[in-house]
C-alpha cells in the first residue's frame, strides 16, 4: 500500500464522516506506542545479566535509563545486559548517549535484538536507533568491557518508545497533536474540493 | 556503586586524571624456592593449654600494684625497645640531628595547606572490645617475655574467628569478643623457638617482632608473620636474621600451624648482614606477598627493598619448601621503600588477566615531602603454581596529593604512675608520629585504596598529624601500567592528631580508615573514619576511649628519644566475608597494667 493510497483513503473517510468522528476513528486506527520506561517497558520488568562483570542499571530522574558496564578489576572481558522480553511486535526506538573514562577501545555499548548492533565505544557518542521487535523476543541494551578495569562505560537511553502491548494505551500528546493537524489539513482540502 | 556515585567518580577522574607520558621501570627477580622451609608444626591450642597449666619457675612481670622499689629481687630486665628503622632520608644528611633525638620536632616541614578538621563522634553503640594489652604480652609464656613497645597490632577475621597479634603474642577470639585460647600465646611458643628471655636463667632466646596476621580467603588459611634479629644468649646482636611464617593447616586459627622460616641475612650483599625490617603483607589469588626493607643489622643503614612472593598452593599443601620468588629493588628512585602489597576483600575480584597481577604501592622516602606515589604490578603471578615461576615487576611513578613527614603528637595531660617513679619525675611524652610510608592497600572493584600519614595544618593554624587517602584506577595493558587518581584527600582533627591510619574497603568499595586519636583533647583512643568512593572520610568515630596518657618506658630517659614515646607502628583494618570492616588500633585502656607500659589495643567492627 503506497502513501498515495493511504492519503486517498483518509480523504474518502473525511468526506463520509464528520471530522470529529473521523478523528476518533483515526485515533483508534493508529498503532500505539509506549513512551518511556512505563507499562510493559517499566524499569522493573527488565532483567539485569552480568557476564564476568559487575555492571548495574538505574533510572535517572528525567526518566532515562542508565546502564553502567563492568569494572570488577578482574582483567578479563565482560558484558552487562539489561534485557526485556518484547511484549508485542513493533518498532522500538530510542535515543542514546555513551560515555566512558577508559582508554579508546576498552569498552563499548550497543543493543542486542537478533544480533548485536554497535552504538558507541569509549570515545563516546550519541544518536538514535530503531529496531523491529517481535513478540516474545528478548532484546537488551548492552555495555561490554575488554578487561573490567579503567572505569566503566555508561549507556544512557532516553526518548524510548516501544510498541504498546494493550489497546487501552493513550498516545502521547505530541502524537495526538500531529494527528489533529493532519486531520485539519485533510478537512480543509475536502471543503475546497466540495466547493469546486 | 550507584549511578550518582559513578558520576562523581567521573568528575574526579576528569579533574585529576590528565595522563602524561610516564616512564615505567621493569624488574626481574629470582626463584629462591628452597630458602623458605618448613621447620616444625605447632598446635596452638595445646601450646596455650600448656602455658595455662604449667607454672614456670621464673620471675613474673611486676604489675604496678606490686611495685616494690629498691628490692633487687624484683628488678626488671631492661625492656626491649623496638627500633623504628627510619626511611633512608634520615641517612642522607637531609636532617642534621641524630635520628633518635627530640630534634625530629625541629625537622623543617613544608606546610601543605589548611585542612578543616573532621567532627569527632563518641560512638558508644559500635561493637568493640579491648584486645591484647601490654600486660597480656608481658605475662605470656609464663612471663618469659620482654616488655615491648610498640605493639604493632594486627588483625584478621574469618569463619567466626578473630585472630589478633601484637609484639609478641597472639589470641584468638570469637566474633563476639570471647577469647578462645585458654591463655594468650607468645609468638615464641607459636613458632616453637626459645623464649625471648628466660627469666630464671637470664638467657636470651629469639625475639620476634613486627607482627602481621592474615586470613587468606582463597585457601582459607591463617597466617602469622614476624621477623627476628638473632642475638646470643647475652642479648648481643648477631650478624644474622630470619623471618618466621606460621600457616594454619585448617580453617581453624586455634588449630595446628606449619611453621616456616627463611634466613634474611643476605650476607653476600654489599651493606649486609641485614635484617628484613617492617614486613608488609598482601595476597592475590596465586601468591602471598611479603615486602620488607633490608637494613644492616649493626648500623641500621637501609640497603634496599625486597618482595617475597610465595605460592599459596604450596602453603595450603603444607609443602616443605613452598615455591618462592624474590625481587630485590635498589633504592634508585627513592620510592623503593616500604612497598605495600594489596589485599583483596572477600567478594571482590582478583586480577585474573595476564595470568594474575598483584598491585603494590609505596611513597617517597628520599625526602620528607613529595607529591607522587609509586605503583607496582607483579604480573604472571599464576606461575607461582608451577615449578619454574617467572614473575616480572613493573613500577610507575604517578602524581598524587602532596604529603610530608609527620611530626610528633602531643598528648592530653594525665596521671603518669610509671613516670612519677623517676627522679626527677618523667614528664608527659610526645608520641612518635611515624613517617609517611604507605600503611595499607586494598584492591576492590578494579580500584586501589591507600592511606598514609602526613603533617597538616588545621583550620586554627596548628600543625597536626593527619593523613591522606588516595583512590586509584589501575590498568595493565600490553605491558603498560597506568593508575590515574579517582579521588584523594586529607583527613585531620582540629588541634589533635590521627596516628598510623590504615585503610580497608569491602568489595563495594566501602570501608574505614582506622587510627589512634590523640592530642590536647583526647587520651590515645581508637577511632575509625568511614568512607567510600563517593564520600571520603566525613567524621571520626571514637570507639575505644582512652583512659589516660601513654606512660611507657619508651617515653622516658633511655627510651625512644627524649620525651618521645613509641607508638603504632601501625593500625590494621580487615574485611570479613560479610563485608564488615574490623580494625585494631593502639590506645590506652582502663585496664590492669604492668609497671613499664600501659598500652592496649581495641578491636571494633563497622558495617558500611
Amino acid at each position: 500500500m503506497t502513501s498515495r493510497h493511504i492519503y486517498n483513503g483518509l480523504l474518502l473517510l473525511t468526506r463520509r464522516l464528520p471530522v470529529c468522528f473521523s478523528f476518533i476513528v483515526l485515533l483508534a486506527a493508529v498503532p500505539r506506542a509506549d513512551a518511556g520506561f512505563i507499562g510493559a517497558y517499566s524499569f522493573d520488568n527488565f532483567n539485569l545479566f552480568n557476564t564476568n562483570a559487575n555492571g548495574f542499571a538505574s533510572l535517572n530522574l528525567d526518566g532515562s535509563l542508565a546502564i553502567t558496564g563492568g569494572n570488577d578489576g578482574s582483567g578479563i572481558p565482560g558484558m552487562t545486559d539489561f534485557s526485556l522480553i518484547a511484549p508485542t511486535s513493533g518498532i522500538v526506538s530510542f535515543n542514546y548517549a555513551y560515555a566512558s573514562l577508559d582508554f579508546p577501545g576498552y569498552d563499548f555499548a550497543g543493543y542486542f535484538a537478533d544480533n548485536f548492533t554497535f552504538l558507541a565505544n569509549s570515545d563516546g557518542g550519541s544518536g538514535s536507533a530503531t529496531f523491529l521487535a517481535t513478540v516474545g523476543q528478548q532484546f537488551s541494551f548492552r555495555v561490554s568491557t575488554l578487561d573490567n578495569t579503567g572505569e566503566p562505560g555508561v549507556l544512557t537511553i532516553s526518548n524510548f518508545n516501544g510498541p504498546s502491548a494493550t489497546g487501552g494505551d493513550v498516545p502521547e500528546p505530541s502524537t495526538m497533536l500531529s494527528l489533529a493537524l493532519g486531520l485539519a489539513v485533510l478537512a480543509a482540502r475536502r471543503r475546497r474540493a466540495d466547493r469546486r | 556503586m550507584r549511578c550518582g556515585e559513578l558520576a562523581f567518580a567521573y568528575s574526579m577522574l576528569a579533574a585529576g586524571g590528565i595522563l602524561i607520558a610516564q616512564t615505567q621501570t621493569t624488574y626481574t627477580g629470582a626463584n629462591i624456592t628452597g630458602q623458605l622451609t618448613l621447620v616444625r608444626t605447632v598446635d596452638v591450642s595445646q601450646a596455650a593449654s600448656r602455658t595455662a597449666t604449667t607454672l614456670l619457675a621464673s620471675r613474673p612481670a611486676r604489675l604496678f600494684e606490686q611495685h616494690n622499689a629498691g628490692n633487687p629481687e624484683y628488678a626488671e630486665d631492661p625492656p626491649r625497645l623496638l627500633n623504628r628503622f627510619r626511611p633512608p632520608l634520615f641517612q642522607e644528611g637531609l636532617d642534621t640531628p641524630p635520628w633518635r633525638s627530640l630534634a625530629i620536632t625541629t625537622q623543617p616541614r613544608r606546610e601543605i595547606g589548611t585542612v578543616t578538621g573532621l567532627p569527632v563522634n563518641a560512638n558508644t553503640t559500635a561493637f568493640g572490645f579491648s584486645g591484647l594489652t601490654h600486660a597480656d604480652q608481658r605475662l605470656a609464656n609464663g612471663g618469659n617475655q620482654f616488655n615491648v613497645e610498640p605493639p604493632n597490632p594486627s588483625i584478621a577475621v574469618a569463619n567466626g574467628y578473630i585472630l589478633q597479634g601484637v609484639n609478641n603474642a597472639i589470641q584468638v577470639y570469637t566474633t563476639s569478643g570471647s577469647p578462645i585460647l585458654p591463655k594468650v600465646l607468645s609468638t615464641n611458643e607459636l613458632f616453637g623457638v626459645p623464649a625471648a628471655i628466660n627469666r630464671t636463667t637470664g638467657v636470651n632466646g629469639v625475639f620476634p617482632t613486627d607482627m602481621r596476621v592474615f586470613h587468606d580467603q582463597t585457601i582459607n588459611r591463617w597466617f602469622v608473620l614476624q621477623r627476628a634479629q638473632d642475638y646470643d644468649q647475652f642479648g648481643n646482636t648477631l650478624p644474622s636474621s630470619r623471618m618466621y611464617l606460621a600457616v594454619s593447616q585448617t580453617p581453624n586459627p586455634a588449630g595446628v600451624y606449619n611453621i616456616y622460616s627463611i634466613e634474611t641475612t643476605d650476607a653476600e650483599r654489599p651493606g649486609c648482614p641485614c635484617v628484613a625490617d617492617y614486613p608488609q603483607i598482601g595476597a592475590d589469588q596465586h601468591g602471598f606477598y611479603i615486602s620488607t626493607g633490608e637494613y644492616n643489622v649493626f648500623s641500621e643503614y637501609f640497603i634496599n627493598a625486597q618482595i617475597h612472593a610465595v605460592s599459596k598452593v604450596s602453603l595450603a599443601a603444607g609443602a616443605a619448601t613452598p615455591t618462592t620468588y624474590r625481587f630485590t629493588l635498589p633504592f634508585t628512585t627513592g620510592y623503593e621503600f616500604s612497598i605495600q602489597p594489596a589485599t583483596t576483600p572477600p567478594g571482590a575480584q582478583f586480577f585474573a588477566g595476564n595470568n594474575g597481577i598483584e598491585y603494590l604501592v609505596s611513597s617517597f622516602a628520599r625526602a620528607g615531602e613529595d607529591s607522587n606515589l609509586a605503583i607496582y604490578a607483579i604480573h604472571n603471578t599464576g606461575s607461582l603454581a608451577t615449578a619454574n615461576p617467572s614473575l616480572t615487576l613493573t613500577q610507575l611513578i604517578v602524581p598524587v596529593i602532596s604529603y610530608t613527614a609527620p611530626d610528633v603528637a602531643s598528648q592530653r595531660p594525665g596521671a603518669l604512675p610509671y613516670g612519677s617513679t623517676f627522679s626527677p619525675p618523667g614528664s608527659l611524652a610526645f608520641l612518635d608520629g611515624g613517617d609517611q610510608r604507605v600503611q595499607a592497600l586494598s584492591y576492590a572493584g578494579g580500584r586501589l585504596y591507600t592511606s598514609l600519614a602526613t603533617q597538616l595544618i588545621d583550620e586554627t593554624g596548628r600543625r597536626v598529624v593527619g593523613g591522606a587517602f588516595v583512590i586509584l584506577s589501575p590498568t595493565f595493558r600490553n605491558g603498560l601500567l597506568a593508575a590515574p587518581v579517582l579521588r584523594q584527600g586529607y583527613f585531620a582533627v582540629k588541634n589533635n592528631h590521627l596516628l598510623r591510619s590504615g585503610i580497608a574497603v569491602n568489595a563495594q568499595g566501602r570501608g574505614v580508615i582506622a587510627a589512634t586519636l590523640v592530642g590536647p583533647d583526647y587520651y590515645p583512643s581508637a577511632v575509625y573514619l568511614p568512607l567510600d568512593l563517593m564520600t571520603g572520610p566525613a567524621s571520626v568515630q571514637l570507639v575505644g576511649f582512652g583512659a589516660g596518657p601513654q606512660d611507657g618506658f619508651t617515653g622516658y630517659p633511655g627510651g625512644f628519644g627524649a620525651g618521645v614515646a613509641r607508638w603504632g607502628d601501625y593500625t590494621t583494618a580487615f574485611v570479613s566475608a560479610d563485608g564488615a570492616v574490623w580494625s585494631t588500633a593502639e590506645y590506652i585502656p582502663n585496664a590492669v597494667r604492668t609497671e613499664r607500659a600501659n598500652w592496649g589495643t581495641y578491636i571494633t567492627r563497622f558495617v558500611p
